[in-house]
């Protein structure tokens, strides 16, 4: 009887003890994620430019508005330059910022493209001309989070009729 | 006398223990001590899909797999049911999803606390749930949440711009502890 006793006892222990303990239930999340490197291109009004419609963005407009080639006015950062009796080129600055994110690229290539090929007007970002329509390289080494200023000229011929000019120009930043 | 009581009162204890008809079950109900004794089953934590939240893959039982897919810092991320959000050191791509909880052989009205604890150390990361960051400590989840019921929660990662491109993943644990 004493053993049986000492056998409950036992019994009655581990069975307050499963009482007493806490009851746990578990899982488990997973979460996977492929991070990818990215590049920001960014349009800025310069100081000295006019103000870009758009400005902070990647998609920008520059609006040199309504010109003549003899008398009249040009917006508020448009140069408006004469050349003789042939033409006369607009010109204006604009800040061109790329940044980076995930990646161990420390600089960058800039290329432009102009969108439909100009035969009759000249375009040229600083001196390079991108009238002809094909990309042109325009710095091979920025620098990730600068502010870059370019000029951006429009040259249009004294023979050509009055009307509007549109085009676009294409940026495209690589990191290197 | 007393030291006599004593042992006839443990040995009447003893027989209403190992007396089924004691406690009103049939005579030939066996293991009525095992039946008293018996621990309700543990409570189960079931990981599930949110109504608006991105896919999420049940691997059986109480695992369960979140893709968020590619996701940039000036891209975000274009899978459904996730968001992101750009900080000026790191993005943020959040997502739902919800947690049930049952406790099988536990009265109606039984409740349990969750806690959460990640089971990663990758430091390029941080995984966030309803705001609060997971660690590889133990933390709330959620108190005294019903058992049977199941509740959404938000997802948050949030990685550096200085994090190198690729895979990351995390292991978050769950664990569920039924209040007494």
């Amino acid at each position: 009887m004493k053993n049986r006793f000492l056998l409950a006892s036992v019994l009655s222990a581990f069975a307050l003890t499963g009482v007493a303990s806490a009851q746990t239930g578990s899982g488990t999340l997973g979460v996977t994620a492929t991070v990818a490197g990215s590049i920001s291109l960014t349009f800025i009004t310069d100081v000295a430019g006019v103000t870009l419609t758009g400005s902070g963005t990647s998609a920008a407009v520059v609006p040199f508005g309504t010109v003549s080639m003899s008398g009249g006015s040009v917006p508020a950062g448009v140069t408006k330059t004469v050349n003789g009796a042939s033409s006369f080129t607009l010109s204006t600055p604009f800040d061109v910022r790329v940044d980076l994110a995930n990646s161990a690229s420390t600089t960058y290539t800039l290329t432009a493209t102009l969108a439909t090929v100009d035969a009759t007007n000249s375009w040229f970002i600083g001196a390079v001309d991108m009238s002809a329509g094909a990309p042109h390289a325009l710095t091979a080494a920025g620098t990730f989070g600068t502010v870059v200023p370019w000029t951006l000229h429009l040259t249009v011929p004294a023979s050509e009729a009055a009307g509007s000019i549109s085009n676009s120009i294409g940026f495209t930043a690589v990191g290197g | 006398m007393t030291s006599q009581r004593t042992p006839l009162f443990r040995l009447g204890m003893l027989a209403l223990l190992t007396n089924p008809g004691a406690f009103g079950q049939p005579a030939g109900a066996p293991r009525l001590f095992t039946a008293v004794i018996a621990n309700p089953a543990a409570p189960t934590i079931t990981i599930l899909p949110a109504a608006n939240g991105a896919l999420l893959r049940n691997q059986g039982g109480s695992q369960a797999s979140l893709d968020l897919g590619r996701v940039s810092y000036f891209g975000g991320t274009s899978a459904p049911g996730q968001s992101s959000q750009k900080h000026s050191q790191s993005f943020v791509t959040s997502t739902r999803f919800a947690l049930r909880v049952d406790c099988p052989g536990n009265s109606a009205g039984s409740k349990v606390n969750v806690t959460m604890s990640r089971l990663d150390s990758a430091d390029k990361h941080v995984m966030r749930i309803d705001g609060t960051p997971v660690r590889s400590t133990e933390q709330i989840l959620v108190q005294s949440m019903p058992c049977g019921s199941q509740g959404e929660h938000r997802l948050d990662m949030e990685v550096l711009v200085s994090a190198p491109p690729g895979p990351i993943s995390s292991n978050v644990a769950f664990l569920a502890t039924l209040n007494r």
